[in-house]
């Protein structure tokens, strides 16, 4: 990092030039040890998750109440069953869809209401950006959790309300950055420079300002994956959410919760998977961060 | 009487800062009722200190900024009464070099992208012959075909610049306006991209105005120069008069100010006191008198106007009066 | 061939920045000497190692990428690269200072002025606060600055360009170091600031005998105030020698460019002298002279060996084969490129 005060940008600008951006980026994640961690984590909670079907020992919803409360490693299930006698392991591999996608849709959603929110707000200023802002600022001073129960007891409870919700609660924070984000890139001279040239307005947002804006919310998005994860799960832990008996590590969380004394694996397994997957998405995210960020990447 | 392209009337630019929600607003006045024209085919020179206001006049000209008040006549069109989609078009016959040609060009396209830009928006030419345009703009300011697929951090300070004002030229613009366009360069480099620039204005037949700090580049390529201080235009006459015989006395200090060009040169220098003041509180009266060393009584009271003298120059102080 | 020591001697150094590939040489083979009360100028555009060898000398090279990889630097006769960092700590601030090109980055903006100024009193001296706040007037008066007793008050923020310039050279001035070194003290200001700020180190220089090592581009500042002059192009030196040598009679071409390209040496509104081509990348310098691929005078051996450093009589050398040939027809004393190196030093 320090020698960004010696090496002159060109140099470094040459250096990067050597090989093609992703492979660099993938050659550098691999010397990464927390970000390939993180990498790899999030890889597999995929595969799991696309071939649940396949990987699963069990029916996830076939209740057995013969074979209830077996604890892990008898009878064949790994991770022992639950009070109705259900594997907890194919649960979870079930459970992993519900997390990716709620992790993959609201983002997404969330993100394109956030960005345009904040272009539009950062780019005309104003009163256009006064009342966005507002919305905002009022938004973000609920409580996150309390805000998505609230929209979930009006809307009903179900897997495509939370996702509502979720979308409904979560754009603010990206409205927030990208709004920032543009009023920096708005006063970059070559921005000016389009303005100069007689650029169309529309044109220097949609081919000038947004571009730049990549950088930023895939970070964002990377770490909004795993803040949207755990909302769902929470709201489902207090039975807002999915219901059952589908598959969530949230429910599974809320169901497990009355035998913690007695069988330990209803609440543990579902906990872990939920804190390795929130922990791989955060790690990996922390690193996309710092090797996106322009400044951290000045000596490399 | 030579054919004027521009003409700049009482232009004013002020920026409102907010000091605090119950606090009054305070104005930092920039540019400060500055008027002006400039002739067809010449370069005209605006030099003066940072937070003098000329780059802020230039800026204001291409309306990069609202005008507070005043007009800008270019080729008998008043530019400060354009709506916005007017002068998008107007902008076809003024363009702009920056100074820093790493913050002036975007870094996610490609040169080729930065070159077709200016054609695209308004509308001139097919695509193929727009290409034809960039492949021909790019050899005339010394890079090379291949050049066109690269992205700008792959070019060194100076051959950015070169896209910087290929990217201006190939409007075929009247005017350009050309903000400090060489003092991000390094020394060697300058030279070049100065030669560039008498080269197109020879090929193009070009105006220019040509804002810098630098007094021996500004010297070097300008007919005609003036000299602000504080958001004012406190000199303005030919080139050779001004460096030949600053009037002003802050012309006067300035120009003993620079650097000499061999040890053994002895210069009366003008040691100038203290600091510029805030152009937010600017001293009353002449702006300069604080700091002036033939400073009057009249001077701290009374602002001196741009009065003509015999040679033709401009001056603003109350000595010439 | 002085009988006194001098106060700096950089001999044959090597300057290296860790990659991820091989480690970039930046500075190479760089030789100078600086007597007690000279003020030598170190000219280079960007890239040059002008800045690094500053940096060098200072112990302020970025850790841990940049390390010294050959030479040694004396200050006084005694070797200080090498140095550990305590050591070298005792040392700035005291025998050594340092001003930066931008002095709002290098004063802690949450710290008054007399906080930061009595920082290095409280390090190096043994002044109780009230002696410390007198001395600290004092300097600031040395310096120009006005109303030193309300200033010390007031944050750097508060202060003017060529204001904070000030307080970064008393603060540089407040142990009294042998050696000031200036990084572009001026670059950052306007030409009449920077008339002001160069006649103050120039003072500085005359009063207090303190040697001065000015890092620039800008010729004319060379001009103004050093005594003496090296010029730097891709990590070495082309160019030693007096300032007026210098720009009566500058040998390597690539000085004789800088000096013609300058706007004052050229018709108005003519084609300026401009010296062709980019200034060389690090990673991918040309082989035999580095500035073979710019100069006009090239011949084929520039493009393959590195020229040799020759000394043109009165403490004059230049790395250029130009010389070099001349110098063949009428024989001196020809020696290795490597003996010529240190016998500029000696």
């Amino acid at each position: 990092m320090s020698q960004v005060s010696v090496g002159d940008k060109v140099y470094v600008a040459k250096v990067k030039k050597k090989e093609r951006k992703i492979v660099s980026l993938t050659k550098r994640l691999v010397k990464s040890p927390f970000g390939l961690m993180g990498f790899l984590v999030i890889l597999g909670v995929c595969i799991v998750g696309i071939f649940a079907p396949v990987i699963a020992p069990f029916n996830p919803v076939e209740t057995d109440l013969t074979k209830k409360l077996l604890a892990p490693m008898t009878g064949g299930h790994l991770l022992g069953t639950d009070q109705l006698g259900r594997d907890i392991l194919s649960r979870i591999i079930y459970g992993t869809r519900i997390s990716l996608i709620i992790g993959i849709t609201t983002v997404f959603f969330a993100g394109l209401v956030g960005t345009t929110v904040g272009v539009l707000a950062g780019y005309f200023r104003g009163w256009l950006d006064v009342v966005l802002m507002r919305i905002v600022d009022v938004q973000l001073s609920f409580p996150f959790i309390l805000l998505v129960l609230i929209i979930n007891a009006v809307l009903g409870t179900g897997l495509k309300n939370i996702m509502i919700s979720l979308i409904v609660v979560g754009w603010v924070s990206y409205a927030r950055v990208i709004r920032s984000e543009v009023l920096a890139i708005r006063e970059k001279e070559f921005i000016h420079s389009c303005f100069a040239t007689g650029v169309p307005r529309w044109e220097i947002i949609v081919k000038h300002i947004v571009p730049n804006l990549f950088t930023p919310l895939i970070v964002l998005a990377s770490l909004q994956v795993s803040t949207f994860i755990i909302a769902e799960a929470s709201v489902s832990f207090l039975g807002f959410g999915v219901q059952p008996p589908t598959p969530a590590w949230g429910n599974m969380l809320n169901e497990g919760k009355n035998f913690i004394l007695s069988s330990w694996w209803l609440i543990t397994f579902p906990g872990l998977a939920l804190v390795i997957t929130t922990l791989g998405i955060n790690l990996f995210g922390d690193w996309l961060r710092d090797e996106l960020d322009p400044e951290m990447n000045q000596n490399r | 009487m030579s054919d004027t392209l521009l003409q700049v009337k009482e232009l004013k630019k002020h920026f409102a800062i907010n000091k605090g929600l119950f606090k009054p607003k305070a104005y930092v006045k920039a540019v400060d009722d500055v008027s002006f024209s400039v002739i067809r085919g010449e370069t005209f020179g605006i030099v003066g200190e940072s937070g003098c206001g000329k780059s802020t006049t230039g800026r204001t000209i291409l309306r990069l900024n609202d005008i507070t008040s005043g007009q800008v006549i270019f080729d008998g069109e008043d530019l400060s009464k354009l709506s916005y989609e007017d002068m998008r078009k107007a902008r076809r016959k003024l363009q702009m070099v920056f100074q820093d040609p790493y913050a002036s060009l975007n870094p996610k396209k490609t040169i080729r992208q930065i070159l077709t830009e200016p054609l695209r928006v308004h509308g001139l030419f097919t695509k193929q012959e727009r290409e034809e345009k960039a492949t021909e703009i790019i050899e005339i300011v010394g890079l090379h075909v291949s050049h066109l697929d690269r992205y700008p951090h792959e070019f060194s300070g100076g051959q950015r610049q070169r896209i910087g004002i290929a990217k201006a030229v190939i409007l075929q613009p009247d005017l350009i306006i050309a903000d400090e366009p060489v003092s991000a360069l390094d020394v060697s480099i300058q030279s070049q991209v100065i030669n560039l620039l008498l080269k197109l204005q020879k090929e193009f037949n070009l105006t220019y105005i040509f804002i810098s700090h630098d007094l021996g580049v500004v010297k070097h390529i300008t007919d005609r120069v003036a000299v602000m201080y504080l958001g004012r235009i406190v000199e303005l006459a030919k080139t050779e008069d001004l460096y030949d015989k600053p009037m002003h006395p802050y012309t006067q200090a300035l120009l003993s100010a620079e650097p000499i060009r061999h040890p053994d040169e002895k210069r009366e220098r003008v040691i100038l006191k203290g600091d510029v003041p805030s152009p937010v509180n600017p001293p009353s009266g002449c702006t300069f008198h604080t700091r002036c060393v033939s400073c009057m009584e009249i001077c701290k009271t009374q602002t001196p106007s741009l009065a003509i003298m015999e040679d033709g120059r401009s001056v603003a102080c109350h000595l010439y009066n | 061939m002085s009988t006194k020591q001098p106060l700096l001697e950089i001999r044959n150094l090597d300057v290296s920045f860790r990659t991820q590939n091989d480690p970039l040489r930046i500075v190479h083979g760089l030789s100078l000497t600086l007597e007690q009360g000279e003020t030598i100028g170190i000219v280079g555009e960007s890239g040059s190692g002008k800045s690094v060898t500053s940096l060098a000398v200072m112990g302020l090279l970025p850790q841990p990428t940049g390390f010294i990889s050959n030479g040694e630097i004396l200050l006084d006769g005694r070797k200080i690269s090498g140095l550990k960092e305590k050591e070298m700590r005792k040392l700035r601030g005291n025998e050594i200072s340092m001003i930066f090109q931008e002095p709002m980055t290098s004063l802690n903006p949450v710290f008054t002025i007399g906080d930061q100024l009595s920082e290095p009193l409280k390090q190096h001296t043994k002044l109780s606060k009230k002696e410390r706040k007198a001395r600290i007037i004092e300097i600031l008066k040395t310096v120009g600055i006005p109303r030193p007793e309300q200033i010390i008050h007031e944050y750097p923020h508060q202060l003017s360009g060529g204001m904070r310039q000030r307080i970064m050279i008393s603060l540089a001035m407040l142990a009294e170091p042998k050696l000031l070194i200036a990084d572009e003290p001026t670059t950052a200001l306007d030409v009449t600031i920077q008339a002001q700020i160069l006649d103050l180190i120039r003072r500085i220089n005359k009063k207090k005998n303190t040697s001065v090592m000015l890092i620039t581009h800008d010729l004319g500042v060379v001009a103004e105030i050093c005594d003496k002059v090296a010029v730097m192009y891709a990590g070495e030196i082309v160019e030693y020698t007096d300032v007026r040598t210098l720009f009566d009679k500058p040998l390597h071409p690539y000085t004789q460019g800088l000096i013609a390209s300058m706007p004052n040496m050229n018709e108005r509104k003519g084609e300026l002298h401009s010296i062709p081509g980019n200034v060389p990348r690090p990673t991918e310098l040309p082989t035999g002279c580095h500035f073979s691929t710019r100069c006009t005078f090239a011949m084929d051996r520039c493009h393959k060996e590195a020229p040799p450093t020759i000394s043109s009589g009165n403490n004059h050398t230049v790395s250029c084969w130009l010389h070099a040939i001349e110098q063949k027809e009428e024989p001196l004393e020809m020696e290795e490129e490597n003996n010529v190196r240190h016998a500029i030093t000696s």
